[in-house]
């Protein structure tokens, strides 16, 4: 399979007046052409930093990529100039951002704002922009009659759709999805995911899905990365990574320790201990050392390396590190 | 909702759907009216009221005269028609007011947009240079400048509009930086817009409605500033009739003959009055979020 998305050894800082976060510490992933990449993560270990860093949207002057590459289609984004990297987004790779109700500029209306990416991209006719418009609304499933609203009219699952819509206007060749269904109840989440999942397969992309939902994951992901404090801990294909069998990264089985199982019977659930690593003050060694109950003295000074596990599954911990390959 | 395979709503315009809010608001289209009248009688008495003649040429014997059939505002103490002045004064008033907030608009408005989209030394810079201006007292600056310059129309334009620019850069700062960082600004950057496509597509249609109302009420107040300062003898200068200067003309006799100081007075209101209330409508109108 080849790889659309290639990002390697990549380093994020976000640098502010009194300290420097580090945001991303050495990444290496690979997305392939019309496959669906999980990312799953808690808050802060740098998940939305990751999408921002592929289009190159990171606050100026204060995110700065310190060291790696991104390849998309072989070639290097990070060494493109502000004209050209306007050219990738919205068109060869689209971004839908987390939360529905603010990304949608409240003066205009819906069909404007998906006219827009189209617009900027391709040189079409008036009527032309307009059908492609109706036609990508009804792509997501809201009737084109509706595109002179403002998107104070639409509830917010409709909302997520529209900005699905923008997203997909052009026809991108990667997707990133940042989170798209936090802000949406479980019943619309279930609608707009198996909406996305079946795009994905009518127009053949490949999709970067940003979550900590698990059950996103397991619904519609091929791949999974794991994330913490910056560096990818796991990755394998979804049923390595769901397969009980298997070994894990300790804050993996954390992870799956603290969804709920309904066929064993227990009083609670059994959260991760502590907090995520203060990203301006990251711990020797393991990052996750601090947290993890199977500890060893090695993973206080040490950082572990990738340990192959199997078919395309990795983990980064010293537990594993005498199978190592 | 409608169903699936009906036609898009009628499909209107920004201009079209503003408009069409705006009829809705009965105060705000008594403002229109009165204004159009205002405009109309300003342009027409341009063409049917000859300067020398009706405008300036004293006849003494009529002097303040009460209002009669023959001149129903009375005459001023030189003799002269007040009507006519008055229809006549209207074209300095509407040029002085609505020229001096265009000019402190566009300037004011850029200065605030790009200070407020760029950030940085550049905004500390344009700000700095406001705050200068804030400090002196409008009106005050206002004479300092036709003072310098000498009483002319263009002075007094130049120094409305001077006075103007700081309140539009403020205002369009401020909201510049509201709306700046919203997430659907990131969501544009993200399609590939630029700068000056964010700017127009994006910031400015939000910016607008704070804007046009700012404007509208902008205007009265040039056109009272103005007044005030035509009062002073610094603006439009006599025989010329103005608004503001006609007020200025009448104070001597203002005790036994009224009339002199009402009639111009009644006008600086009434055209104030309306242009605010249009500037009202026009608020409710631009803002989608109100329509119903």
């Amino acid at each position: 399979m080849e790889n659309i998305l290639e990002i390697k050894d990549l380093h994020v800082q976000y640098q502010t007046s009194e300290d420097t976060n580090y945001a991303l510490n050495g990444i290496d992933l690979n997305i392939q052409k019309g496959e669906t990449l999980g990312l799953v993560g808690e808050t802060g270990a740098g998940k939305t930093t990751i999408a921002l860093s592929i289009l190159r949207l990171l606050q100026s002057g204060v995110g700065q990529i310190k060291s790696g590459d991104i390849l998309f289609e072989g070639k290097s984004l990070l060494e493109l100039n502000d004209t050209e990297i306007r050219k990738v987004r919205g068109d060869k790779i689209s971004m839908i951002f987390q939360d529905p109700m603010s990304s949608l500029n409240p003066v205009l209306t819906v069909g404007d704002q998906i006219a827009e990416a189209i617009d900027l991209h391709r040189s079409l006719s008036k009527q032309e922009l307009s059908d492609m418009v109706d036609s990508t609304l009804e792509l997501v499933g809201i009737p084109k009659s509706r595109k002179n609203d403002y998107p104070h009219q639409f509830s917010g699952g409709m909302k997520q759709r529209v900005i699905i819509a923008i997203a997909l206007s052009t026809n991108p060749e990667l997707l990133i999805a940042d989170e798209p269904t936090t802000a949406l109840d479980v019943t619309i989440q279930a609608q707009v995911l198996h909406l996305m999942e079946e795009l994905k397969q009518k127009l053949n992309m490949s999709m970067l899905m940003i979550t900590h939902d698990l059950g996103i994951v397991a619904q519609i992901c091929d791949h999974v990365a794991i994330i913490y404090a910056g560096k990818i801990i796991e990755y394998g294909t979804v049923y390595e990574i769901f397969d009980k069998s298997r070994e894990h990264h300790p804050y993996t089985k954390g992870l799956f320790g603290s969804i709920p199982d309904l066929t064993v019977e227990t009083r609670r659930l059994t959260p991760v201990k502590g907090l995520m690593a203060d990203p301006a003050d990251l711990p020797e060694g393991c990052y996750f050392h601090p947290r993890c109950d199977e500890c060893m003295e090695i993973c206080k000074n040490k950082v572990p390396d990738s340990c192959g596990m199997g078919g395309e599954h990795y983990v980064r911990c010293h537990l594993f590190k005498e199978r190592q390959v | 909702m409608k169903n699936t395979d009906s036609a898009p709503r009628k499909s209107r315009s920004f201009i079209q759907d503003v408009w069409y809010r705006f009829k809705k608001e009965k105060l705000a289209i008594l403002g229109l009216v009165i204004l159009l009248i205002i405009f109309a009688t300003a342009i027409l008495g341009g063409f049917l009221l000859d300067y020398e003649k009706d405008i300036i040429t004293q006849d003494i014997p009529n002097k303040l005269a009460s209002p009669s059939f023959q001149h129903i505002f009375g005459t001023d103490g030189f003799g002269r028609d007040i009507f006519y002045r008055i229809v006549w004064g209207a074209r300095y008033s509407l040029l002085i007011g609505f020229s001096g907030s265009i000019i402190g608009l566009l300037v004011g408005g850029l200065m605030g947009a790009v200070a407020g989209y760029m950030g940085g030394t550049v905004d500390a810079v344009f700000m700095r240079i406001i705050d200068m201006f804030i400090a002196l007292p409008t009106t005050i600056l206002a004479v300092a400048i036709v003072s310098v310059l000498g009483p002319s129309l263009t002075n007094l334009i130049v120094a409305i509009s001077i006075a103007n620019v700081p309140s539009y850069a403020r205002l369009t700062r401020s909201s510049v930086l509201t709306i700046k960082d919203n997430e659907f600004i990131e969501a544009s950057t993200a399609v590939g817009g630029n700068g000056v496509h964010i700017m127009m597509q994006h910031i400015l249609p939000n910016v607008l409605a704070t804007l046009i109302v700012q404007f509208t009420m902008g205007v009265g107040w040039s056109i009272t500033t103005a007044a005030g300062l035509s009062y002073l003898g610094l603006g439009v200068t006599p025989p010329d009739p103005e608004w503001g200067n006609m007020l200025s003309e009448g104070r001597d006799v203002m005790r036994y003959n009224s009339n002199l100081v009402i009639f111009p007075g009644l006008f600086i209101m009434v055209t104030v009055l309306a242009l605010n209330l249009v500037g009202d409508g026009i608020r409710d109108a631009v803002d989608p979020k109100l329509k119903n």
